[in-house]
């Protein structure tokens, strides 16, 4: 009798097998629903907000461009120029064997501002400051501090998620456009001794390659993995109901979402960049 | 100086089918009653019976499971946060435990709301909040952050905070818990002072201690009896 009942038969292999990864989608679907209702909420928030306590908000603002951005600049120097060396010296070498050492400004926008730049910083980013959102809000939930405020008439979205959205994105983008100077500039210095090629030369190879749309990308790339980073963590972190065994939880799921997030976004953005360039050449 | 709001007088205030509940477990069930306005409401019952959660409601800053929360004959669960600001200002909370901002000073943490929504000039700012350090005797530990100092201070920064915006509704969960003897005194007297001057009207609070209850309620609400769908409220004389 179960093998004709059609919901026995539904919960065949093929069904399930079906079943859990419509799950997931929607899962996947719904979380990113959440965590963009989330950015538009605080937004909104701050702008409401925006005549009460102003002060408080631009303070919180300044401290997460401290944390995040100003206490990042060594790990970013460090990353950038060993980053910038290793391109320069890898391509310098092989583009000379070709005879394109022309095409070293080109590729180093390409390869630093671009793509690599953007998703270092964020990797850093999501490493140092995001895993400190996501605890320190997971943590605020455990001790009230979160109801606290709501019985204070002080809304969290505009107080707590804003302020670290917003700093956290201006610092995602300075911190990006610092690891690019560094990985361009001091690269070009620290591999000094690996190749031949004139300051002058190469800063000339740079600003001919420069092009709009590395400004584009750049800033499109930065400015979203902001949003990503910081809305996650935040999200994630009042996920917390009561207990602080859910804070690590809270915070593992936050990092691992950010950089998935954070990645998956990239790549996008990178795969529609270049299938607009193919289709402006007639390839596509 | 103004404030950004304009706060509302809370009138009256009422439930309607009130269910509160974490997760499958409802711990107040179909609450149907007018709350005692204008005096000082022991909230009591057994243990786990939800007085913290009820108090919670009733100040706005928990989400019943069902149910309506009139206050001026508005249903103040239909409200946006922006909304229930005019109300909620005039609402001073105090919690069972845990409550303050970490990351600020005591003095902050009294400071913060004054200062978020534009109560009082600063020079007053400063002014209030040194009177409610000194009457609670937190003076010394003004600038020490709240995991700093002992558990009794923090309970005590707590309800000098839920004092300082002169609300006209104070809630108090188990405000005597850790609390110093001599403090208990200066909040009943604190109570006592702000009804006869006529800036605070309604007080709810949940406490075991007798002693302070006896001398200072005036109405009682008995939450072991939601089960029977009936909320006893025991007026007595004010």
């Amino acid at each position: 009798m179960s093998s004709s009942n059609p919901i026995s038969t539904a919960s065949s292999l093929p069904f399930r097998v079906v079943d859990r990864w419509g799950k997931k989608v929607t899962g996947i679907i719904d979380y990113t629903i959440q965590v963009l209702l989330m950015v538009y909420l605080s937004v909104r928030a701050a702008f409401i907000d925006q005549a009460q306590g102003m002060r408080d908000i631009v303070r919180v603002v300044s401290m997460q461009i401290y944390f995040t951005g100003y206490q990042a600049m060594p790990l970013i120097t460090v990353l950038a120029l060993a980053t910038g060396s290793v391109v320069i010296m890898q391509s310098s070498a092989q583009l000379s064997f070709l005879g394109g050492s022309d095409m070293l400004g080109k590729l180093m926008l390409i390869i630093i501002v671009r793509e690599v730049g953007p998703l270092l910083t964020a990797l850093v980013v999501i490493a140092r400051s995001g895993t400190a959102v996501a605890s320190e809000l997971g943590n605020m939930q455990v001790n009230k501090e979160v109801t606290a405020l709501e019985s204070m008439g002080i809304n969290p979205l505009s107080y707590i998620v804003f302020p670290r959205l917003a700093g956290g994105v201006i610092s995602v983008i300075c911190l990006a456009f610092y690891f690019s100077v560094i990985a361009l500039i001091g690269g070009f210095f620290v591999s000094r001794l690996a190749h031949d090629m004139s300051f002058a030369h190469y800063t000339f190879t740079l600003a001919s390659s420069f092009e709009m749309n590395d400004v584009v990308m750049f800033l499109l790339k930065n400015t979203f993995s902001g949003v990503i980073i910081f809305t996650v963590c935040c999200y994630q972190g009042l996920l917390v109901q009561k207990s602080p065994h859910e804070v690590p939880q809270a915070t593992t799921k936050a990092v691992v979402n950010s950089i998935i997030y954070v990645i998956g976004f990239n790549l996008i953005v990178t795969t529609l960049f270049y299938l607009k360039n193919l289709m402006d050449l007639g390839v596509v | 100086m103004k404030l950004f709001v304009s706060p509302q007088v809370i009138d009256t205030m009422s439930m309607k089918n009130l269910d509160i509940g974490f997760g499958d477990r409802v711990v107040i069930n179909n609450m149907c009653c007018d709350l005692p306005t204008g005096k000082v409401v022991h909230v009591k019952g057994r243990r786990g019976v939800g007085k913290s959660a009820f108090l919670r409601v009733l100040a706005g800053i928990e989400v019943p499971t069902q149910g309506e929360y009139y206050i001026n004959s508005k249903n103040t669960l239909a409200m946006s946060f922006e909304e229930f600001l005019e109300y909620r200002i005039l609402i001073g909370y105090s919690f069972d435990y845990g409550g303050l901002i970490h990351n600020m000073t005591i003095k902050d943490n009294l400071i913060l709301p004054l200062r978020y929504h534009n109560a009082v000039e600063g020079w007053l700012i400063e002014e209030r909040v040194e009177y409610y350090l000194r009457l609670f005797d937190l003076w010394d530990v003004r600038d020490e952050r709240p995991s700093f100092v002992s558990g009794s201070m923090r309970k005590e920064a707590c309800v000098a905070r839920a004092f300082i915006m002169e609300p006209e509704m104070v809630i108090l969960d188990c405000p005597t818990v850790g609390m110093h003897k001599h403090n208990i005194q200066v909040l009943i007297d604190l109570v006592k002072e702000k009804q006869i001057s006529g800036n605070l009207k309604h007080v709810f609070v949940a406490s075991d201690d007798d002693e302070f209850i006896s001398s200072f309620a005036t109405a009682s609400i008995d939450l072991d009896d939601h089960l029977d769908q009936s909320i006893v409220i025991e007026q007595e004389a004010a």
